[in-house]
C-alpha cells in the first residue's frame, strides 16, 4: 500500500498551541515558586511535548519516563529562563537534550524490534486510519536511519514546524550548521522512504 | 538546475523557493522525467510526514501526573521551608543592624547531586563602607547631581562617578584593604562598596585594582558588559573605543565577555577583547601596566609556562577555540616590554595565593550554563581547571561538566571521550555511574 501523494486532512486534530506570552507569564509565576503555575504550564504543553518526544526517540523509549524527565529538567532550569528566546524554544531545547540522551543510550543496545504502541483512537474512518498508521510506521523507520543530530533538526523542522533560526537556538548550533544537517537529513530520509516503499510493494528496488 | 538536485526539489515541494527559482525549476521539470520522478518521491515523503505528524501517541497520563506531581510537591515544600527559615533569620538580623542593604538568597539546588562547594549560607546584610581617596590630581567626582574636584582624604559612596583628566589620576582605598588606581582620561562609577561585594563600572580609560585577599570578598569590574571577577588579586581593566583589555598582575581572575568564551586569566597575562565580536587576543604587558601595578605596591608575577611533559589529557577539539594572535606592534607613545605571553591553557602549579573562590565560581557558572545555555563558553576555562594537580575534586567536576556540555551541544563523540577520560581518572568517582551509562560497562 502506498502513501498517497495528495494531501490528506489531519485525522487527529492538534489542540491549539498556547501563546508564548501566556507561557512566559506562567514561567514568571513559577519562578516565584507558585506550584499552580507549574501545573498549568504542564497541562498546556504536555501533549505537544509528548508528540515531540515520540517523534524524536520513536517507540523504544518509555514515553512516560521521558515526559517526567523533561518536566523535571524544566522545573530545575526555569529560573535560568530570562526571556531572550521564546519559551517554546527553551522547552524544545530541553526535549532535544532528553531525547539525545536516550537516543545514545539505545544506540548501544542490541537491535530490538519496534513494538507497536497503541495510538490514540480517533473517530476517523478505518481506511484513513490505516493509511495514517502506515505512514507513521514508515516515517518512524526512516527516522531511525538518521543520526541523532540530524534527526533532531529534521523532526523540529518537518514535524514541529520550527524554522532554522529557532532550531539553531534550541540545539545550540549555528544557523548554517542547522541548514546543512537539514539538507543531509532530507536526502537520507527520502532515500530511506524510497527503499521502504519499494519493500512495501514487494518488488525490486525502483523509483515510484 | 543540476540534475537530481533533491534539496531543491524538497525546497520546491515545501514552498521554500522564491518565485524566480521556482519558475526555473518548473521549466526544468518539464523536460526531465527523472526529476519529476524524484519530486514525486519527495511529495510522498512529505505526505507521510504530514500524516505522521498528526499521530498522538497514547500516554499513561495518570502515571506521569502522579509521579511528577509527587516530585514537584516535595520540591516546593522544601523551598517553602527554606523560605520560612530565611525570613526568621532576616528578622533577627534586622533587629541587630541599623540599615539593611540586601539579603543574599541561596542558589537553587543543583540539577545533579553534590557540587563540590558548600551551599551558600545566608549572608547577614551589611551596610556599605565608605571608600577613601588616598591621592587625586586632575580628578573630579559627580555625586547627587553635583560635580566637585576630588582631593586626598575625600570619601566616596556607591553611585559616585569619578572622572580623571588627560593627565589626571586617583588612588582610592576601598573596604577590606582593596585599592584602586584610576588612570588618566578615565571614568569610573562605584556601583557597590559593601565589604563582601565591591563593584565598579568602567566607562572609559583604565582602572588598576588590588583586591582584598580576605576569603568571600569578591571584586567585580564591569566594562561594557564584560565582567572581571576576582578575589585577592591585582589586575587592570582598560576600556577604549575599539576594545576592552584585562591585565593580571597577581593571582587569577575570571573574565566573562558578553559573548564567547569565559576565561580564567593568570598573573602576567594580558587579554584584549575587540568590542564588536568580543574575540580575545593575547598580548604582552606594556611598561605602563607595570607602572600602574607598581603604584599600588604590586610587582607583576611572571607568567608560568606549562611543563613540556604534561600529564594532562589532550584538549578536545572545540568549535571554534579562540586563536591567540601575534601581539600588535606597540603604540608610538608606549614602550612595550615583550613578554613571551603563554598560551591561554597555562598550568598554574603550586601557587600559594591561588584564589580558589574564583575557580569555584567558574565551575558554578559553567554548571548554571548547562541549564541556561551557553556552556560552550566555559569549555576552555574548564580545561584550565583540569590542570590543577592539587585539587582532584575540582578536576573531577571540570571533567564531568565538559562531558555534559558536549552532550548538551549534541556532540556525542566528544562527550563520550570526556566521560571515558573521567572514568580513567576517577573510576569510582561521584559521577562514575553517569559516565558508565554513556561509555558502557
Amino acid at each position: 500500500m502506498s502513501v498517497g501523494a495528495a494531501s490528506l486532512p489531519r485525522l487527529v486534530p492538534s489542540p491549539p498551541p498556547s501563546s508564548d506570552d501566556r507561557l512566559v507569564a506562567l514561567v514568571e509565576r513559577l519562578k516565584a515558586d507558585e506550584l499552580a503555575a507549574f501545573d498549568e504550564l504542564y497541562h498546556l504543553t504536555r501533549h505537544e511535548v509528548a508528540r515531540t518526544l515520540f517523534h524524536l526517540v520513536g517507540r523504544r523509549a518509555d514515553l512516560e519516563d521521558l515526559l517526567q524527565e523533561t518536566y523535571l529538567r524544566l522545573l530545575k532550569a526555569v529560573k535560568s529562563f530570562r526571556g531572550e528566546a521564546k519559551f517554546r524554544t527553551f522547552l524544545y531545547r530541553i526535549c532535544a537534550n532528553v531525547a539525545l540522551m536516550h537516543l545514545r543510550w539505545w544506540r548501544r543496545r542490541p537491535e530490538q524490534p519496534l513494538a507497536d504502541i497503541p495510538e490514540q483512537v480517533s473517530d476517523a474512518d478505518p481506511e484513513a486510519e490505516a493509511q495514517r498508521r502506515q505512514a507513521a510506521r514508515l516515517v518512524e523507520r526512516a527516522l531511525e536511519k538518521l543520526t541523532a543530530k540530524k534527526r533532531v533538526v529534521f523532526v523540529y523542522h518537518e514535524l514541529c514546524g520550527m524554522g532554522p533560526e529557532e532550531i539553531a537556538q534550541a540545539v545550540g548550533s549555528s544557523y548554517n550548521t542547522v541548514r546543512s544537517r537539514l539538507h543531509h537529513a532530507r536526502l537520507e530520509f527520502t532515500a530511506e522512504m524510497e527503499r521502504l516503499l519499494a519493500a512495501d510493494r514487494g518488488g525490486p528496488h525502483g523509483r515510484p | 538546475m543540476a540534475v537530481h538536485d533533491e534539496h531543491a526539489l524538497w525546497a520546491y515541494a515545501a514552498g521554500e523557493l522564491d518565485a524566480a527559482a521556482a519558475e526555473a525549476l518548473r521549466a526544468h521539470l518539464e523536460g526531465c522525467s527523472d526529476c519529476r520522478g524524484r519530486l514525486g518521491l519527495v511529495r510522498q515523503s512529505r505526505s507521510a510526514l504530514e500524516l505522521a505528524g498528526g499521530v498522538a501517541p497514547k500516554v499513561e497520563w495518570r502515571r506521569v501526573d502522579d509521579e511528577l506531581g509527587a516530585v514537584v510537591a516535595r520540591r516546593m515544600a522544601k523551598l517553602e521551608r527554606r523560605g520560612a527559615w530565611m525570613w526568621a533569620v532576616a528578622g533577627l538580623a534586622a533587629a541587630a543592624v541599623a540599615a539593611l542593604l540586601f539579603l543574599r538568597m541561596p542558589e537553587p539546588p543543583s540539577p545533579e547531586p553534590s557540587p563540590v562547594e558548600p551551599p551558600v549560607a545566608l549572608a547577614a546584610p551589611e551596610p556599605p563602607a565608605p571608600a577613601r581617596v588616598e591621592t587625586a590630581a586632575g580628578a573630579t567626582v559627580a555625586a547627587a547631581g553635583a560635580s566637585r574636584a576630588l582631593t586626598g582624604g575625600d570619601t566616596l559612596a556607591a553611585g559616585d562617578k569619578v572622572r580623571t583628566e588627560k593627565k589626571g589620576s586617583a588612588i582610592v582605598q576601598l573596604p577590606e584593604q582593596s585599592r584602586m588606581r584610576i588612570s588618566a582620561a578615565s571614568e569610573v562609577t562605584l556601583v557597590s562598596t559593601t565589604p563582601k561585594a565591591i563593584s565598579v563600572k568602567l566607562s572609559r580609560g583604565r582602572v588598576t585594582t588590588q583586591a582584598s585577599h580576605a576569603p568571600g570578598r569578591e571584586f567585580l569590574v564591569e566594562a561594557d558588559g564584560l565582567l572581571v571577577r576576582v578575589v585577592g588579586t591585582a589586575f587592570t581593566v582598560g576600556s577604549s573605543e575599539r576594545e576592552v583589555e584585562v591585565v593580571v598582575g597577581e593571582g587569577t581572575v575570571m573574565v566573562e565577555p558578553p559573548r564567547g568564551e569565559s576565561l580564567l586569566l593568570r598573573a602576567g597575562q594580558r587579554m584584549r577583547f575587540e568590542r564588536e565580536r568580543w574575540r580575545a587576543r593575547s598580548s604582552g604587558l606594556a611598561a605602563s601596566h607595570r607602572a600602574e601595578f607598581s603604584a599600588l605596591g604590586v610587582s607583576v608575577e611572571e607568567p608560568r609556562m606549562r611543563p613540556a611533559a604534561s600529564a594532562a589529557p589532550p584538549v578536545a577539539k572545540l568549535e571554534p577555540p579562540p586563536t591567540p594572535e601575534v601581539p600588535p606592534a606597540p603604540a608610538p607613545d608606549e614602550k612595550t616590554v615583550e613578554i613571551d605571553s603563554p598560551p591561554l591553557v597555562n598550568a598554574r602549579k603550586g601557587d600559594p595565593d591561588f584564589p580558589e573562590d574564583i575557580e569555584g565560581l567558574f565551575l558554578r557558572r559553567a554548571e548554571q550554563a548547562l541549564v541556561s545555555g551557553g556552556c560552550g563558553n566555559y569549555l576552555l576555562g574548564l580545561t584550565e581547571i583540569l590542570e590543577s594537580p592539587e585539587r582532584p575534586d575540582r578536576r573531577e567536576r571540570a571533567r564531568i561538566l565538559r562531558a555534559r556540555c558536549f552532550d548538551d551541544r549534541l556532540m556525542p563523540l566528544e562527550a563520550e571521550r570526556e566521560y571515558q577520560l573521567y572514568l580513567e581518572e576517577f573510576p569510582n568517582g561521584r559521577w562514575a555511574l553517569e559516565a558508565r551509562k554513556v561509555v558502557g560497562p
